[in-house]
């Protein structure tokens, strides 16, 4: 850990810190979640992010705190992932696909709107965003599941915004492939 | 344009990113080919299959926990920083910075004294404006005492206005087009129903304000707490920009707005989950305002009663009633000054919005 600063933030950013947190702090649990498999991690990531916002409100201007935290939860994510030597898999929980793994011929591929409500069709959703692979993943994360605008996406990847709509356009093609027996338009 | 192009585009179109012109060609070329229309159609499919998923929410000791690592003085996780933020992301995060600075100041200098004020208007009374023209009316009348106790219109509050009645627009079509369903089809010759041209005048506006909001999310003026109400109002944008809702017929509301609005379930719970920025200068204010009523001029119109101030000072320095502060505010457009009244917050127009003249003491109705 480093040496936190003794600054105090002023009423107004902590009022910024409170609305960010309330606002962002469940999206964020998701975004790792889905980057680790494993919700109890991600809502560590989410905390640290946090954390590590309170700590650096002093540098991160009130309308950049949502790409900053998707950015910090996204390093940490990554560092964890590294830490479990996955990173050749990354974003694949091995254990979890072979449990839930994902077919074209999964039974439950039925009517889509009763499909999603059922707890079957979610887990066949979330094992198709997981099997799409991790570069468009993450654009698809972070704009499809999560609601960032290509530009604050862009900020999270460090990469330009006509990257993310590529990557974003490349996930979801591949998403619609993994689940078009879920869908009957 | 090719189909591997189209193909692209379509998933820009999907996230409400591509300009109108380019819209219409590319729907244009959709609606001619058929594999082109598959993948629209899948694509969103696809998204609402994947908005669709249950909500994550923290633990109930998340925020707890983290304000007790917070006080215990914790110090930030060191891979944190471990990933370089690119050059461009900093710079990013400057120009946030020097917006957000100059935010601070400009709000300062709202809250200066009025004469402080007065006098630096004075000085820089040879400075261009945006809006001159209407200023300029105003200031030959001497009306501005008169509006000075009230707030100017902000986008924050159209932003509210425009979700409020955005909802209200998906109420009523939503129960109209229940009532529509059990009805037999009318016969080729027959008048249209008046319920079905209010389904598609509701979807028109639903179209409309969406795309308003969706506009200054962009911009990002506003955003949504759930993603998935972002997610949905982009969807419904896109499926309800039809030309075929101007027909106002049975077909419209079968094909376009009846599958739209059964594609979203959390809509409804749009002006709760909209967040406002809360601090406007007055040039940004000025600014995206006006770009608002250039580019969908109707607008304006369908979330606030509007009286032109020119007409208001006609006879004299007016007096609101009392009854009015707090729902009456200042908007400048290219036509000059007017005082606008949030719709949702008038129930009677014809006996609130009224101004009484020193002179005769005789109420004056507006529009």
């Amino acid at each position: 850990m480093t040496a936190r600063t003794a600054e105090q933030p002023d009423p107004v950013t902590l009022v910024a810190f409170n609305r960010a947190l309330a606002e962002h702090a469940d999206g964020l649990k998701a975004y790792a979640a889905r980057m680790l498999g494993d919700a109890t991690a991600a809502e560590d990531v989410a905390q640290d992010a946090f954390l590590a916002l309170y700590r650096h409100l002093h540098q991160v201007p009130a309308p950049a705190f949502r790409p900053w935290l998707y950015r910090v939860a996204r390093n940490l994510c990554l560092d964890q992932l590294r830490r479990r030597k996955f990173k050749l898999s990354l974003f694949r929980d091995l254990q979890r696909d072979d449990d839930h793994a994902f077919s074209a011929e999964d039974p439950a591929a039925h009517a889509p709107d009763q499909l999603a409500e059922s707890r079957e069709a979610n887990a066949a959703i979330e094992a198709a965003i997981e099997q799409i692979p991790p570069k468009f993943r993450e654009a698809f994360l972070l704009c499809e599941m999560e609601g960032l605008s290509y530009e604050d996406a862009a900020a999270v990847l460090g990469c330009p915004v006509k990257t993310v709509s590529t990557r974003l356009f490349r996930a979801r093609k591949r998403f619609q492939s993994l689940v078009s027996r879920l869908i009957k338009v | 344009m090719n189909c591997r192009t189209a193909h692209y585009d379509l998933s820009l179109c999907l996230d409400g990113r591509l300009p109108s012109g380019k819209r219409a060609l590319l729907m244009e070329h959709v609606d001619g080919c058929e594999p082109c229309t598959a993948m629209w159609r899948e694509l969103q499919a696809a998204q609402s299959l994947a908005l669709r998923l249950p909500k994550q929410r923290v633990s109930s000791g998340f925020h707890d926990q983290l304000w007790e690592r917070i006080q215990s003085g914790e110090g930030t996780p060191e891979a944190v920083f471990r990933e370089p933020v690119p050059l461009a992301s900093k710079v990013r995060y400057l120009l946030a910075g020097a917006a957000a600075a100059a935010a601070v100041l400009v709000a300062l200098d709202v809250l200066q004294p009025a004469t402080e004020k007065a006098r630096n208007a004075t000085d820089n009374a040879a400075q261009p404006r945006l809006v001159a023209r209407g200023e300029a009316q105003l200031q030959d009348n001497q009306p501005s005492a008169a509006f000075a106790s009230l707030a100017p219109l902000t986008p924050d509050l159209l932003a509210r206005e425009a979700a409020l009645q955005f909802r209200n627009n998906y109420v009523q079509a939503s129960s109209q087009i229940a009532a529509l369903e059990g009805r037999q089809a009318p016969s080729q010759g027959q008048p249209a129903d008046p319920m079905v041209r209010s389904v598609c005048e509701h979807a028109v506006q639903m179209h409309d304000l969406g795309s308003v909001l969706l506009r200054l999310r962009e911009d990002e003026h506003v955003t949504f707490s759930n993603p998935q109400v972002d997610a949905e109002l982009r969807m419904m944008v896109q499926l309800l920009d039809e030309e075929r809702l101007h027909r106002a017929d049975m077909d419209a509301v079968r094909t376009v707005v009846a599958p739209a609005l059964r594609r979203v379930h959390r809509i409804a719970g749009l002006p709760e989950d909209l967040r406002v920025r809360g601090i406007w200068t007055p040039a940004e204010r000025q600014q995206v305002l006006m770009r608002i009523s250039m580019d969908r001029p109707q607008v304006i119109g369908r979330l606030f009663y509007v009286m032109p101030g020119q007409s208001v000072v006609a006879q004299g320095v007016p007096t609101l009633d009392p009854q009015l502060q707090g729902r009456i505010f200042v908007f400048q457009d290219d036509c000059g000054t007017n005082l606008v009244a949030p719709r949702s917050t008038v129930a009677n127009p014809a006996t609130l919005l009224r101004i009484s003249m020193p002179a005769t003491g005789e109420p004056q109705q507006t529009r």
